[in-house]
């Protein structure tokens, strides 16, 4: 145990059982789901497709297939596009206003909940841009959620970049882009990463705005184009764990949020790794 | 000696205030020029406004002229790019990227579009050891103009067996001059250092104007420094600057031994400053 005098015992033993607090809630969620649906995990409940009728009889392969969809895509669109938003404010835009208005604009929006995105993309891409609810605009609307975050831990990825690299970089010829991509951007990339897992995170969580936009609870088979319906875990959970009158519905939904919590701790994993390698090079 | 940089009545603002008053000043070829004051004198805006670092300054603006070889570089026509590569910069920090000591000085040249043989196949994983030996047999562009920059900063010996290391781990002393390497392997015309020694030990000071004096045989250099010692000992001119005035400008005997003006008397005297 650290050291501490009289005087300091209170404070620190405030913060000790905060830090346990939190880490104990963790921890018993996850007990809880384990004591709930280990009976239910197998191989088979992974990799077969579901069965409305008798859930016993089926899996979850669609909706695993589904998420995985969601979080590749909305990795794909949200994380070049968001950091290319965070170079375009860091190291293009002038410091005027307008900047600032758009960065305040950018910082409130990571806090609009989750079901107004998912009426923007009812909206904007099933509506107006015709999708209909299908993948792709599931993909777009969780896309346009996580944007926020990935603009926001990247925008201060790259001003921690200390200045005098750009300056160096510019007195030895470089062009303002050679500057960005070949000298800030390699150090920065690992902050960016930050707010990518932070945002897959999310849109493999989210249900409310899938529910609007595409989503559905049940389908025969797999989604072969974007363009097609999906299933989704959390929106399956939700399903299994208040609308299904079968006695056993209760372990398979926390069979199948476990499936989840395993799923967006493996996507964020290979970006985890990443980040580690990428940080052993930067030492200043 | 022909002059290769003439400033006529230089005006550095930042905002409102007048940074640099109306200098005037000619730059020998293959000199040392040094640039003394005391801090905010205006010499190290007048140094950037050489190679237009300036221009990264939010609200500074110039006017009057810098003519490199004739021509005007302060005109908004000029191409920035090409004049940096002319007239290199170091910085009074020492300013590695963070990269390879081979990658640092290859840089320079990787953006002028030489292209690079020794490419990293897995560039998240620390990249292997070069060998020293074959590098400086090596006939491939880049590798040979690493080799021969470190060699003319005087490097070499101390980082041949770890070039494929973190630029980093060098000394400040050691990493000041990778940065003078990285400067002239882009082979300019003209190298500009803002107090390259500032914090520095006495000994890497001692090597860096070694390497000065033996570099002045290829390369003009404008060295801003705050070290009156520094300028009588590696330059040939002279610059007093004085709240933004260019007190007197001249070679380096008339500026320590007979001055023309009280102020720099008194300054290079150690009255003040």
């Amino acid at each position: 145990m650290v050291h501490a005098s009289r005087r300091e015992y209170i404070p620190f033993i405030i913060f000790q059982a905060a830090t346990i607090a939190g880490v104990a809630i963790l921890f018993m969620t996850l007990m809880l789901l384990w004591r709930e649906g280990h009976a239910v995990l197998s191989w088979d409940f992974v990799m077969r497709p579901w069965s409305h009728r008798d859930i016993t009889s089926g899996g979850i392969a669609q909706a695993i297939i589904g998420s995985l969809f969601v979080g590749m895509g909305v990795t794909l669109f949200s994380f070049p596009v968001g950091v290319a938003t965070a170079v375009y404010l860091t190291e293009y835009s002038r410091e005027t206003l307008w900047k600032r208005v758009i960065q305040l604009a950018i910082q409130n929006l990571a806090g609009v909940p989750s079901v107004v995105y998912g009426l923007f993309g009812l909206v904007v891409f099933v509506n107006t841009l015709k999708f209909g609810t299908t993948l792709i605009a599931a993909i777009l609307t969780l896309s346009v959620m996580t944007l926020p975050w990935v603009i926001t831990a990247s925008v201060e990825a790259l001003t921690a970049v200390p200045p005098r690299f750009r300056h160096s970089s510019l007195a030895l010829g470089a062009t303002r882009w050679q500057t960005v991509w070949r000298v800030v951007l390699p150090s920065a990339f690992p902050g960016c990463i930050t707010g990518g897992i932070v945002g897959i995170a999310r849109a493999l969580g989210e249900t409310a705005p899938i529910i609007i936009v595409g989503a559905t609870f049940y389908l025969s088979g797999f989604p072969t184009s974007p363009f097609q319906k999906f299933m989704a875990l959390p929106y399956h959970v939700f399903i299994l764990a208040t609308q299904h009158s079968n006695s056993s519905a209760q372990s398979y939904a926390a069979a199948t949020a476990l499936v989840l919590i395993l799923m967006t701790f493996c996507l964020t994993l290979g970006a985890i790794i990443v980040r580690y390698r990428l940080r052993l090079k930067k030492d200043w | 000696m022909s002059v290769i940089i003439l400033t006529k009545t230089l005006n550095v603002w930042y905002g409102q205030f007048l940074a640099v008053k109306s200098a005037s000043v000619e730059i020998s070829e293959r000199s040392i020029t040094a640039l003394i004051g005391a801090s905010g004198s205006g010499k190290s805006s007048f140094l950037r406004c050489l190679n237009r670092m300036i221009d990264v300054i939010p609200k500074a603006h110039t006017d009057g002229q810098v003519l490199y070889r004739g021509n005007n570089i302060l005109d908004a026509a000029t191409d920035v790019i090409a004049l940096r590569r002319s007239i290199g910069m170091v910085f009074q920090n020492p300013t590695p990227f963070p990269k390879s000591i081979y990658d640092n000085i290859a840089y320079g040249l990787e953006i002028q579009g030489l292209k690079k043989r020794r490419t990293r196949s897995m560039r998240l994983f620390r990249s292997s050891a070069i060998d020293p030996n074959m590098l400086e047999a090596s006939l491939d562009p880049i590798d040979r103009r690493v080799v021969q920059s470190l060699k003319e900063a005087a490097l070499w010996d101390e980082v041949k067996d770890r070039l494929h290391q973190s630029a980093f781990g060098l000394s400040g002393g050691q990493q000041q001059r990778l940065c003078i390497a990285r400067s002239i392997a882009v082979r300019p015309d003209v190298l500009l250092l803002d107090e390259p020694c500032s914090e520095l030990d006495p000994i890497s000071t001692r090597k860096i104007e070694d390497l000065l004096l033996d570099l002045k045989k290829r390369y003009t250099i404008v060295i801003v420094t705050h070290n009156m010692h520094q300028a009588r000992r590696v330059s040939d001119a002279v610059g007093f600057f004085h709240l933004g005035e260019l007190v007197e400008f001249g070679p380096v005997s008339q500026i320590f031994v007979e001055p023309q003006q009280q102020l720099t008397r008194d300054y290079v005297a150690g009255a003040f400053g």
